[in-house]
């Protein structure tokens, strides 16, 4: 059973998923203690989902901060999330960030450039 | 009346607390740096943007100090076992100076000889570097690094720099056993109020 909606912690994010759009939205904060365990659980259902289906999912990321092991486990998310897209055609990503936060803006501009699947960046007030 | 004994660095509490606001110290942490403590730690240093102060500086230096306590915690030479977990926890020390024109946060902790030679290149290496250039390679090593699963993923210092935009001013003081005192800056301009 795909349980991908998780309740925020004070180091960890929101994470939601709508099946009915297919979109899944992190929220929130990270730097937990172990980035990579909260990650690859998230990551493996996630290759459960699209493995059923090459029906369209979106990814939004409206983060407001992530620590440096946090951003490692995005770009393998990310990565994971781009082999997919190769195969099916099917994914988009939606980096949303504050209009004021630089670093969160150029942290989307620096995902984008790497990871090639649909990447929209979402200023907000 | 007893008078208390304020041995404290060898001297008088008031000597101490001078020392503190003359280096204009406003924070200052010690000891066993637990994912706990640091969440707190984090919490003071974002208190001001809570409070509806000054917003610009409050989370890079949050971003900052995460990474820096995350090391301790993670590679510090010093272990405390937690009473609660079981599990060793790294000691170090974090400390904020507010001054006019910057702010200043520091770390310490104490680390091996290998440590050393790590650490040293890599300041070396990102000091070199422009702020574009840093972005590059925070990239670069974040797509070439394997995560290992207890730690951190090795691009902190890289963060440090990026996140700062100035040079990072560090130093390693001998101890003994063939161990170091790593002591790192990180500075942050402020806009003058």
């Amino acid at each position: 059973m795909i349980d991908l909606n998780i309740a925020p912690t004070k180091t960890t994010p929101k994470v939601v998923y709508h099946p009915e759009s297919k979109t899944l939205e992190f929220s929130g904060e990270s730097y937990p203690e172990n980035s990579v365990q909260f990650y690859q659980g998230i990551q493996k259902q996630i290759e459960a989902l699209l493995a059923g289906s090459t029906e369209p999912f979106t990814v939004n990321f409206k983060l407001d901060y992530f620590n440096t092991s946090t951003s490692k486990c995005i770009y393998d998310m990310l990565d994971f999330l781009e082999s997919a897209h190769k195969r099916n055609g099917n994914i988009t990503v939606n980096w949303y960030y504050k209009e004021q936060d630089e670093d969160m803006q150029e942290s989307g501009i620096d995902f984008k450039a790497e990871i090639g699947v649909p990447f929209n960046l979402i200023a907000c007030t | 009346m007893q008078k208390i004994d304020n041995i404290i660095l060898g001297r008088s509490l008031l000597d101490y607390y001078n020392g503190l606001d003359k280096s204009k110290v406003i924070l200052l942490f010690k000891g066993a740096m637990s994912q706990n403590t640091l969440v707190r730690i984090g919490d003071l240093i974002r208190l001001p943007a809570e409070e509806g102060g000054e917003d610009n500086y409050s989370k890079r230096l949050f971003a900052i100090m995460v990474e820096m306590s995350q090391n301790i915690l993670f590679y510090s030479m010093e272990q405390e076992i937690s009473p609660v977990t079981g599990l060793a926890v790294g000691v170090g020390i974090i400390l904020v100076q507010q001054m006019p024109d910057i702010y200043q946060i520091v770390c310490g902790n104490i680390i091996s000889q290998e440590q050393r030679e790590r650490l040293e290149h890599q300041c070396e290496t990102v000091n070199k570097m422009s702020q574009d250039e840093l972005r590059e390679y925070y990239s670069a090593q974040r797509r070439k690094m394997v995560h290992e699963s207890s730690k951190g993923a090795g691009l902190g210092l890289i963060d440090i720099a990026k996140r700062s935009k100035n040079k990072l001013t560090y130093d390693f003081h001998e101890m003994p056993d063939n161990q170091f005192f790593f002591s790192l800056a990180a500075h942050i301009n402020r806009v003058p109020q």
